[in-house]
């Protein structure tokens, strides 16, 4: 749309000379292009609001904030990065970078393969009632919130009163501490959300995957492909740059571990393997007022996601893959 | 393009300058309606706002008429649930400078932290407006609402006495043992509460022990003379010196103690990680036979319902804390510096004194015997009716009175009110508050500076389960105390812990 706007602009006036000129040049653009720029204004009012203001607070990481004198009448922190220093100094810091990085991870890992084979098969099901009724159950639990699958997993896991300890003790082995021991923590954590946004984490999939062109299929099928050969040749193909748009998107965000599942299924004997940034700022921080330590562990987070982002997309690049 | 970004943003400034508008304009209209309310005559217009827990104010408020046609005030109160939200929604407004006029702190760190912030109203010198109220609550109560030497909140008398040890009676029976009374047997009868089959159901089905981490044994840490390893149960008073629970050489002894439980497998496997009311519904269900736990979660109607609708034959009795191997005996500590309620009143009512006065009048008049009857248990001869000293609840009053607490605020002498109150569970409440414990300091204390007590709370607690669970030796004990004042700065805490203290009269 852009393009052919360009050209003609080129063609008919090569050189604008003054600058009113070319102020009027751009009321004309925008006048023609009216309809859209009005549909994308209540966009940018809620980008303006909700994500570019509250940026401005972010300098009561460099300060000591104490809410009666509010975010511009705060002391400066003394020295400037004394929260910095106190998130780092952390005895925790390293245990807590390991932890998220890894349940990050992890999660990125174990969640994105079985989503990309789960729309697959959804695509290739030929029974539309069956693969209506499983698509619908498959995202479902996306919709509970994590106290009610800490509920669940309690009634199905825990070690004295769960339904599957029960049967393991009943076949005279021992119970097996799912919910209780750093050993199965973190895959508890990992499967737990796996289970609760596989069917979701499908949809953009199976999305993507009914933009492909379908006469592709059909000529592979007249020259006599497999239906394997289909999806390894045409719809995994097909679906290359939605799975790396949405793996750079989630990279940005790999130390976010999930704060909310964490904290509703962590305790103390499973801090070493499950205490992460989020949970430590939530204790730390938020539990003794000391907001400017969470926005700075905020900021930390964020920097760290912006390069990750410019990375991963500059590696892409490479593949013909980028996201810009 | 560049033209068009350039459009965008123009259109983004003037988006920007018509929302501070409206931002501007908000804040001045709310600063009106604020003078309004002062200068307006007639009853004067309080704003009391607590967390309320669930409870609400019937629509038929007979305290609150009460209190306006004797007071001539226009009490309101805004409720909010739960804790959190309401420690959100009292930051919020302290950020906008909206206190309300008398508000709840949650404990210490909030007030504290309010202090500093310069948005409370040091209350030291309008003491004196308040004798009934000083009297009733007493210089040990006052004290809590002490912050760098100035009185910045007002506690509520009283606090709450409960938790010991509850075990299932009918399984002592079928098992035909005697209630235990010692740590030894106590251990011994967990092991055949476990082993044994008290329940006679042919499974090995049960426990002996549950609770909520390390708050099921605090008896256990009772019977060696020590308080409990968390924070708010670390300081104490031993021959007029304060000590530190973790410093104290009997501290190895109690967790050898319960080393022993665990090792021999009585203990809830989950007792670490019980969250929420997990410890008792296990109890309750049949799996566990013994609970470290309080009278109103057990004999309660509505629980005694629950575990009697369970198994029929359930009966649970209270039992003494075990005693120790020199015979000392604890039930769970008391932190004699947390209070039940920490009234704070905002520093901009210092320049509207007719206001202030009211709320002061307001306090004390809870505290002064005919207040203090309203507020615990509603209007004479409707709610209760009263007898030289002794106050019998009407049936009226049982029915409509389980709100009346949200206007305490000088707080009640515990045992009294609630022996009047649930009279059919007066014996347990009794025994409960007649139990020995140890009195803690702790929430007298303020954290030091570069005293990160999220993490070493997390050290001590990870290091303690190592030891009971035999993860780590407890000849380390010694490594473990140079760590947590090396690494996490205890002794930085302790030190300054100590000195506050001393400060206030324990310990010197």
């Amino acid at each position: 749309m852009e393009q052919p706007a360009n050209l003609q602009t080129q063609t008919t006036k090569p050189q604008p000379k003054a600058p009113t000129g070319q102020l009027r040049k751009a009321w004309a653009d925008l006048w023609k292009m009216k309809a859209l720029y009005i549909m994308l204004i209540p966009c940018l009012i809620w980008y303006f609001i909700f994500k570019y203001l509250p940026m401005y607070g972010l300098i009561i990481s460099f300060k000591d904030y104490n809410f009666s004198e509010g975010i511009l009448g705060s002391p400066w922190a003394e020295p400037w990065n004394k929260h910095f220093t106190m998130f780092f100094h952390s005895p925790y810091f390293s245990q807590l970078m390991t932890n998220t990085l890894l349940i990050s991870l992890y999660k990125l890992l174990f969640g994105m393969f079985p989503a990309i084979i789960l729309a697959v098969m959804f695509f290739e099901c030929r029974v539309s009632w069956l693969k209506r009724w499983v698509q619908t159950l498959s995202y479902m639990p996306h919709f509970l919130s994590w106290i009610v699958i800490y509920g669940i997993s309690i009634a199905f896991l825990s070690e004295t009163t769960g339904l599957i300890n029960r049967w393991i003790t009943e076949a005279g082995w021992n119970a097996v501490p799912f919910l209780n021991s750093t050993q199965w923590f973190r895959s508890i954590l990992v499967s737990t959300e796996i289970w609760k946004d596989l069917g979701w984490g499908a949809i953009i999939y199976l999305a993507a995957i009914s933009g492909i062109d379908p006469t592709l299929f059909e000529a592979a099928k007249v020259d006599g492909a497999s239906r394997l050969r289909m999806i390894w040749h045409i719809t995994l193909p097909g679906i290359r740059n939605v799975i790396v748009l949405l793996l750079i998107l989630r990279i940005g965000s790999i130390l976010d571990a999930g704060f909310e599942q964490v904290f509703v299924f962590y305790h103390t004997r499973v801090y070493e393997v499950g205490d992460i940034i989020d949970t430590w700022v939530y204790r730390t921080g938020l539990e003794q007022m000391n907001f400017s330590l969470g926005a700075t562990v905020g900021l930390f987070k964020s920097a760290i996601g912006f390069v990750l982002v410019l990375g991963a997309n500059k590696l892409a690049k490479k593949w013909g893959g980028s996201i810009w | 393009m560049r033209t068009r970004k350039l459009a965008v943003s123009l259109l983004l400034v003037t988006l920007l300058v018509s929302l501070l508008g409206g931002c501007g304009g908000g804040g001045k209209s709310t600063e009106g309606n604020g003078q309004e309310a002062s200068a307006s005559a007639g009853p004067i217009k309080l704003e009391v706002s607590q967390i309320s827990w669930g409870t609400n104010l019937p629509a038929d408020d007979f305290i609150k008429q009460k209190l306006d046609s004797e007071l001539g005030i226009s009490l309101t109160q805004t409720l909010v649930g739960d804790q959190a939200d309401y420690e959100n929604k009292i930051n919020v407004r302290a950020a906008s400078n909206n206190l309300p006029d008398l508000f709840m702190v949650t404990g210490k760190p909030h007030l504290q932290k309010l202090a500093e912030s310069g948005s409370l109203l040091d209350l030291t010198s309008y003491l004196n407006k308040m004798p009934d109220y000083t009297k009733y609550a007493g210089d040990d109560v006052l004290k809590k609402g002490i912050v760098s030497d100035k009185q910045y909140a007002l506690p509520k008398a009283g606090q709450s006495v409960a938790y010991t040890y509850w075990i299932r009676k009918d399984w002592l029976d079928n098992l035909k043992l005697a209630p235990p009374a010692t740590v030894d047997e106590l251990l011994s009868a967990a092991k055949a509460f476990t082993e044994n089959d008290p329940d006679q159901n042919g499974k090995n089905d049960t426990f002996g022990l549950t609770g909520n981490n390390f708050q099921t044994f605090d008896p256990i840490f009772g019977a060696y003379g020590v308080t409990n390893i968390y924070d708010g149960s670390q300081l104490s008073l031993k021959d007029g010196k304060v000590v530190v629970s973790l410093y104290e050489p009997k501290m190895k002894d109690a967790l050898a103690a319960i080393k022993k439980f665990v090792d021999a497998g009585v203990v809830d496997p989950e007792v670490v990680s019980n969250k929420g009311t997990m410890a008792k519904d296990k109890a309750f269900q049949g799996k566990v036979g013994i609970i470290n736990i309080d009278w109103a979660q057990m004999v309660k109607d509505d629980q005694v319902a629950v575990w009697k609708g369970a198994n029929p034959k359930a009966e649970w009795i209270q039992l003494a804390p075990p005693k120790g191997p020199d015979g000392t005996q604890n039930a769970n500590s008391i932190n004699i510096g947390a209070s039940g309620g920490l009234w704070a009143i905002p520093k901009r009512l210092e320049k509207e004194p007719a206001k202030l006065n009211k709320i002061l009048e307001l306090i004390n008049y809870t505290a002064t015997p005919e207040g203090g009857r309203l507020v615990q248990f509603g209007l004479q001869d409707v709610h209760h009716t009263l007898d030289g000293d002794q106050v019998t609840i009407t049936d009226k009053g049982k029915a409509e009175g389980g709100y009346t607490w949200l206007y305490q605020f000088a707080g009640r002498q515990e045992t009294e009110y609630l022996k009047t109150k649930f009279t059919a569970q007066a014996k347990s409440i009794e025994f409960e508050a007649g139990l020995p414990r140890i009195e803690t300091l702790d929430g007298f204390v303020q954290s030091p500076q570069g005293y990160n007590a999220a993490d070493a709370g997390r050290f001590i607690e990870e290091e303690m389960i190592k030891f009971v669970y035999g993860k780590n030796s407890l000849d380390k004990y010694d490594q473990f105390i140079s760590m947590l004042e090396s690494t996490f700065n205890y002794k930085n805490y302790v030190d300054s812990a100590v000195e506050q203290l001393n400060k206030l009269g324990y310990g010197k």
